[in-house]
């Protein structure tokens, strides 16, 4: 009797009893609840039947643990006891082999698992962000000289336009500071900290994970955030809320929370401070004047974009605001630049978003796997050459009985008890190798000891390892014909041609790897060598935050310059190791009219080229005391070339209206990456902007006498405030630090593979040595020298890296070429990084090899002739 | 085997299956216990007296023809074997020494 489909019993109780109990049980008991259901149907409604069914059903959970064990017919865990005993006598028997091959093994697995937790840090980088899908910045390509830049500051009037005509596009709409420094003040303490000034919804886009007390920004614009590590260092024990601090010695303002820290994988990692743009408006007036200005570009734009849009929509719909505005022929259009991409893509070219942080990514994903497949190469390499002297073995187990099924099982079980041992090694030399990885690429990746999906991870690799490796020795091995095996019929004469191959492929990428890191290596001395155009040790600068030390510029001056510990000092608008400004308002005679190229500018005071020491091709440096000097201008080499005249002295050159004459040129300044090209720079004696102070430090002190002296020349002028003084060299340095990352990174990688390639190449070499014990036995005995011995046994092996070193070359010439053009200024990639590679592995392979030949060649002819 | 004394409920389950004699399976098992004893007990409970009777050598079982109220399943018919019937015997003969050892001017009854 079927009925209808709503007067059945509850599915999940039979699902869940089929799951638990045995089949005889299940049948009896689901019988029995069947009928019950049946009978009951006649008495009550069809819930309350239901509900009985499955109070009565998950009663019968209490006899899953009743199911009997079906007796089998055969007992098999006798023989896997087997196979593990077996597998662990061959592994002790031959201690140094294990030793070579777990060991091989372990360590190209712990690379990779290394560079994997590198992989995953980086792809989650600012992923804590709760709206990490939702939040973008604006961005704007501009045309100028048919080139496209991409420019992520914006006016401020901009995000006001966005709020009211895309309003429904948006959560929120911010517009920030850039993360300056700023100096907070309480009591007697002083700290320098990255604040960020945003309008309201920066709390939401931000994601401040607010600890204690909150801040209402419209409210109450003069209070502001902090973050624990600002509060703990402030405040101490103290709590922080309403408390009031003096920010960059100009405005108090009152303590209205504390936020947890960001992360250390997050954009916003030093972000110590965050307070409404009232604020900023507050402190800087320029910010104040640029409300309504639609040509001041100043300020990152934040959005968070609503549910059921997506950015490329938005992003054609708000394409032309500015342009709309201000019918700029540079033609600005705005684009949305997801957070999900600031990390690995931050570049632009030609207003397309590429990844240079992704290209290192996969690059050392590739290496990683390569480092990887070397390890599992040599683990096969070494496991075929032993299970080979095992042939005799396989013989017998054939002729006993074994089933090919049974042969396969038992080498299995040996590649995995290998494989075993060397992931739990390779586990232990991660975590000890995590805090020199963390040191060079700058991270706080923690151990992933208990995180299921890194055991996971690990275990799928072993299997994988495991089956690969072991399925040469598997499969190969038991398919031997027992009778020639016994007969002894087993080496033919390509029996070491896969093992040759393999020897071939694994030189081949550690030889690449290694021409590879050299001349990464190569890259950056040589742009470390690149010459800056100005004298960076001994040269200081300070960014002038208050009010006070702008007013008595002068004496100040005077004081340090008559306290002799500074030889120079000089004003600036900018660091001389950063670019600030540009423009393209520029005119000369001659000027192609289509010429749009944008200038850096600088406004210095007189004595700015004497305290940096750059280097007059022509002309000569600003003068205090000449008053035409204020229509002077200083131009770098790079921007007489793009002017095209020899000699361009005593021209005019029309910067924004203004006539400037040009009295000196000079060697090229690097301002910016050393990696590009040096852009046309233009320097003049503005009043404006002058907000660092370039010290030129003197020689014949010790560093720390001539700092320690500022200071206290520093501290008579401007007590409120933290003397806070960068070096340019070490600013300079800087620059190189992602590139000297990947440097250390390369090396270490590198010469891992290599030891790796070699400890595989010192096993087989034991092995052929071991096989050929006759033959040099009765070599020596008919009078072969010792070196003759070691050159027979070497032969092969210099043989086998020569070809590598052959194949490697075109390979890892093409490869850092390509990788070279990414720079703008590079090197051309030498010939010794190729004859030393070359050299050393022939080198290497020799010393390898002829360990074990010297060793086979010594033996005493009598001993190995006499031995069977 | 643990203890061959046999629980309370082992007991009524033990004499119910003889009651129904070569009906006795899961529902009717519980349906006789309900009407004779006014006793309530799930299905999983007596399978499992039923279960551990079986262990101890007072049951034996038997899968028999499937019905179409049982949605095609077998029931499994029990019978009470020789030494299950010992058992209450042995039970049924405690009792009853039990019962004569009473003094008459304890109980009132």
């Amino acid at each position: 009797m079927k009925n209808s489909p709503k007067h059945t019993p509850p599915a999940w109780i039979r699902k869940l009893l089929e799951a638990f109990l045995d089949a005889r049980t299940l049948e009896v008991s689901l019988g029995d609840l069947e009928e019950k259901f049946q009978q009951n149907l006649n008495r009550m409604s069809l819930r309350k039947a239901r509900l009985l069914y499955a109070l009565e059903g998950l009663g019968f959970m209490k006899m899953a643990g009743q199911r009997k064990r079906r007796p089998s017919n055969q007992n098999t865990f006798g023989m896997y006891k087997n196979y593990f005993k077996i597998g662990w006598r061959n592994l002790a028997k031959d201690k140094g082999y294990a030793l070579l091959n777990i060991g091989g093994l372990a360590i190209g697995v712990a690379a990779a698992m290394l560079i994997g937790l590198w992989i995953y840090e980086e792809a989650s980088f600012n992923a804590d962000n709760r709206n990490y899908h939702s939040v973008a910045i604006v961005n704007k390509n501009r045309t100028y000289n048919g080139n496209i830049y991409t420019e992520t500051s914006q006016a401020l009037p901009l995000a006001h336009a966005l709020r009211t005509v895309y309003g429904n596009y948006f959560e929120n709409v911010a517009t920030g500071s850039h993360p300056f420094e700023h100096s907070i003040k309480y009591g007697e303490t002083t700290i320098l900290k990255r604040g960020l000034y945003m309008e309201e919804g920066g709390q939401q886009i931000l994601d401040l994970k607010i600890i204690s007390g909150a801040l209402n920004q419209t409210r109450d614009p003069f209070s502001i955030l902090i973050s624990e590590s600002v509060a703990a260092s402030l405040f101490k024990d103290e709590s922080p809320l309403n408390k009031v601090v003096r920010i960059d010695d100009k405005v108090d303002v009152k303590i209205a929370g504390v936020y947890r820290d960001f992360p250390h994988g997050s954009t916003f990692r030093e972000i110590g401070m965050y307070g409404s743009m009232t604020l900023f408006e507050t402190t800087d007036a320029w910010v104040k004047n640029s409300k309504d200005r639609w040509d001041v570009n100043s300020f990152p734009v934040y959005v968070r974009i609503a549910p059921n849009t997506t950015f490329e929509d938005i992003s054609s719909k708000i394409k032309n605001v500015v342009f709309n505005q201000t019918k700029d022929d540079t033609k600005p259009e705005l684009f949305l630049y997801p957070m999900s991409k600031w990390h690995l893509y931050q570049d632009f070219k030609d207003g397309k978003n590429i990844g240079t942080g992704m290209r290192y990514l996969w690059s050392f994903g590739c290496v990683g796997i390569f480092v990887l497949m070397l390890a599992c190469i040599n683990f096969m390499n070494l496991s075929t050459a032993r299970y080979e002297k095992r042939a005799k073995e396989i013989g017998i187990r054939k002729a006993m009985g074994s089933a090919r099924s049974q042969l396969i099982a038992q080498f299995y079980v040996e590649t995995f008890l290998y494989v075993l041992s060397a992931i739990f090694l390779s586990v232990i030399l991660v975590h000890l190798a995590l805090p020199w990885l963390n040191e060079i690429a700058n991270k706080k990746i923690t151990a992933l000891l208990f995180n299921p999906l890194f055991w996971l991870a690990a275990g799928a690799f072993g299997i994988v390892t495991g089956i690969l490796a072991g399925s040469y020795p598997a499969f190969f091995l038991s398919s031997f014909n027992a009778v020639n095996v016994l007969k002894g019929k087993l080496l033919t004469r390509y029996s070491s041609t896969p093992r040759k191959i393999l020897v071939v492929i694994q030189f081949c990428i550690s030889l690449t790897l290694i021409i590879a890191a050299g001349v990464i290596y190569e890259q950056v001395q040589f742009v470390k060598n690149r010459p800056i155009g100005y004298e960076k040790d001994g040269l200081i600068y300070i960014q002038r935050r208050s009010p006070s030390l702008n007013a008595h510029y002068e004496a100040f001056k005077k004081d340090l310059l008559d306290s002799r510990h500074v030889v120079g000092i000089s004003q600036s608008s900018n660091p001389v190791t950063e670019s600030w400004f540009s423009s393209s308002d520029f005119a000369w005679q001659g000027k192609d009219p289509d010429f749009k190229e944008d200038f850096v500018t600088l406004a210095v005071s007189a004595e700015f080229g004497n305290t940096v020491s750059w280097e007059l091709l022509h002309g000569r440096n600003f003068s205090g005391q000449l008053s035409t000097d204020s229509s002077a201008m200083i131009v770098n080499e790079s921007a007489m070339k793009i002017i095209g005249k020899q000699n361009l002295l005593d021209e005019t050159i029309t910067w924004e209206g203004k006539n400037y004459r040009v009295v000196g040129v000079i060697k090229d300044l690097l301002l910016d990456s050393p990696y590009e090209h040096i852009k046309p720079t233009v320097f003049v004696m503005r009043k404006m902007n002058l907000n660092f102070i370039n010290l030129r430090l003197n020689p014949d002190l010790s560093i720390a006498e001539a700092v320690a002296g500022v200071e206290k020349v520093f501290k008579k002028y401007s007590a409120g405030e933290l003397f806070d003084f960068r070096f340019a060299s070490a600013l300079h340095n800087l620059k190189f630090r992602k590139e000297e990352q990947v440097a250390k990174l390369s090396v270490a990688l590198s010469g891992l593979a290599i030891v790796i390639s070699c400890m595989g190449m010192f096993g087989l070499a034991s092995f052929m040595a071991e096989q050929r014990t006759k033959e040099i036995g009765v070599r020596k005995v008919l009078g072969a020298t010792l070196f003759n011995l070691c050159r027979l046994l070497a032969a092969d092996f210099v043989m086998l890296v020569m070809i590598s070193f052959a194949m490697a070359v075109p390979f890892a010439y093409y490869a850092m070429s390509n990788w070279l053009t990414h720079y703008e200024y590079h090197t051309q990639i030498s010939v010794w990084i190729f004859l030393a590679t070359g050299i050393g592995a022939f080198v290497i392979t020799l010393a390898t090899v002829c360990f074990q030949a010297v060793k086979a060649a010594l033996v005493n002819p009598v001993r190995s002739l006499k031995a069977e | 085997m643990k203890g061959s004394n046999l629980g309370e409920l082992e007991e009524i389950v033990l004499l119910v299956v003889g009651i129904l004699y070569d009906e006795a399976y899961g529902v009717a098992i519980q349906e006789e216990m309900d009407q004779r004893c006014d006793r309530k007990a799930t299905l999983s409970t007596i399978h499992v007296a039923l279960h551990r009777l079986e262990e101890k050598g007072y049951l034996e079982s038997r899968l028999d023809g499937a019905t179409n109220e049982r949605g095609g399943r077998r029931k499994l018919l029990f019978r009470v074997t020789k030494s299950g019937q010992k058992a209450l015997a042995a039970s049924r003969e405690l009792r009853n020494d039990l019962w004569r050892a009473i003094p008459k001017t304890a109980f009132s009854i």
